[in-house]
């Protein structure tokens, strides 16, 4: 048994593991991850492939891909070059439609569409890997969103892609008020509710006026994410176990587990200010 | 000259096979989730390869898996390559050495290991940094992890076994 410890392989062993301990230490210092990133790099392209072929599989059966397969196959041999960029410009097409009354109301937004390529296992709330990363802009914290309301904020961003990390997350904090009452509060994930798809709304003041029903919406205060963009509806109302303090609960208008498509805001007004411009404004009125 | 052949060969078939099952584990609305779990694949095809090598092959095949993942799990502190390094490595050893390799030695090691492995990386990337609800994420994921991933092990054992026997006897 101890002879294990005299062999070469052992020694090999003992090399290997400073060898990944100095890595990862190297990682923790300078918030990245050499082993990770170049997994990443290698297998991205393989990841937007496989996800884009589950994503047709559950809109076609093989029948129809079939005999879609077999008239491109036709089409190929004579529009070979024009159809390849056809495709490409329409699934482009299909996917800014998805936003383009998101960019209508809020046409000071900069945003890259980006598709959902990896949901891992070991992942915690349901965070996300997207084919997009800082060739196209994207930076740490930039708000992620869809046309239904908001999804989370980049964690971590590569060359090629980055990770989303989700409101199902404790790790997100957002500003979020009700529409209706104006009440404010901190919008955050919680590992109980976020296998339901929904998230909290906690730092209520004692006074609220939130109601069931009621519409929630991103303050833009903090400058992380911007103003008014939609969160969800309050689904019930509910005191803490510890502190008996009331928060809501808010059931998101994205199916956070399950978005394939989202775009991710690399400008908007306000972006990295403590206030949003209109409350900016404001102090800036009543200072006057 | 031709069992230095057949071991490429099964390193490279080894190798694609953690490539495949990578991917697969990642791709969105593939696997179903069973009462809020999912399988981590590679973690069980470390294992069972580890089972078949020995000490050496084993542990690099670890740290492939670990690393991919440590990718997958968006974590920095490289967990998985390093706790797979190891138990690979001793796995391979004591295969190679103490016990022949069996279906049933195959389960007992998973049993023991896969619950080890999650349970420290629960501890290490939710527990310790601060999460609530630390019972019931237990419970509801990380249990449901071992258990769906456990159910796996027959495939992985299957194709590696398959690997290992056909490359050695030349198919």
């Amino acid at each position: 048994m101890k002879e294990i410890f005299k062999t070469k392989s052992f020694k090999t062993l003992i090399i290997t593991l400073i060898i990944l301990i100095m890595l990862s230490g190297f990682s923790a210092v300078f918030d990245t991850n050499i082993i990770s990133s170049s997994v990443g790099f290698l297998t991205v392209g393989m990841q937007r492939v496989s996800a884009a072929v589950t994503e047709n599989n559950t809109e076609k059966s093989y029948d129809e891909l079939l005999y879609e397969n077999q008239q491109l196959k036709k089409e190929l041999s004579n529009l070979r070059t024009q159809l390849s960029d056809y495709m490409d410009v329409k699934e482009e097409n299909a996917r800014l439609w998805k936003y383009y009354d998101l960019k209508k109301k809020n046409d000071k937004y900069n945003f890259v569409p980006v598709s959902v390529i990896r949901r891992d296992a070991s992942a915690e709330f349901y965070s996300f890997t997207v084919d997009r990363g800082s060739n196209e802009n994207i930076s740490v914290n930039d708000p992620v969103v869809s046309e239904n309301g908001l999804v989370g904020y980049v964690k971590e961003v590569s060359v090629t892609y980055c990770i989303v990390t989700t409101i199902l997350s404790p790790d997100l904090s957002a500003g979020a008020k009700d529409v209706i009452s104006k009440d404010t509060g901190i919008i955050t994930g919680d590992a109980e509710y976020s296998d339901k798809n929904l998230v909290t709304m906690k730092k209520l003041a004692e006074n609220n006026k939130i109601k069931v029903g009621d519409q929630i919406s991103t303050t833009g205060i903090g400058g992380m994410f911007p103003e008014n963009v939609s969160v969800g509806t309050v689904k019930e109302l509910k005191y803490d176990d510890f502190d008996t303090s009331l928060y809501a609960v808010i059931e998101p208008y994205e199916d956070i587990q399950n978005v394939t498509d989202v775009v991710i805001v690399t400008s908007f007004e306000g972006q990295g200010e403590i206030a949003p411009a209109k409350d900016k404004e404001a102090s800036t009125k009543s200072e006057e | 000259m031709d069992e230095k052949r057949n071991r490429v060969v099964r390193y490279i078939a080894f190798g694609l096979e953690i490539l495949i099952f990578f991917v697969i584990q990642g791709v969105p609305n593939l696997i179903p989730p069973i009462l809020g779990g999912k399988p981590v694949l590679l973690l069980g095809i470390a294992l069972t390869i580890a089972c078949f090598e020995n000490e050496v092959p084993a542990m690099a095949f670890g740290i492939a898996c670990g690393a991919m993942l440590d990718f997958g799990s968006h974590t920095h502190i490289g967990f998985y390559t390093i706790t797979l390094a190891v138990v690979c490595f001793f796995l391979g050893y004591f295969s190679e050495n103490y016990f022949n390799t069996s279906f049933l030695m195959t389960l007992v090691i998973c049993v023991i290991f896969i619950p080890i492995i999650l349970s420290l990386d629960f501890l290490i990337s939710y527990v310790m940094k601060g999460y609530g609800s630390v019972g019931y994420y237990f419970v509801n994921h990380i249990l449901t992890n071992m258990g769906y991933t456990f159910v796996t092990i027959p495939v992985f054992y299957g194709i590696n076994r398959a690997l290992s026997r056909g490359f050695v006897s030349g198919f």
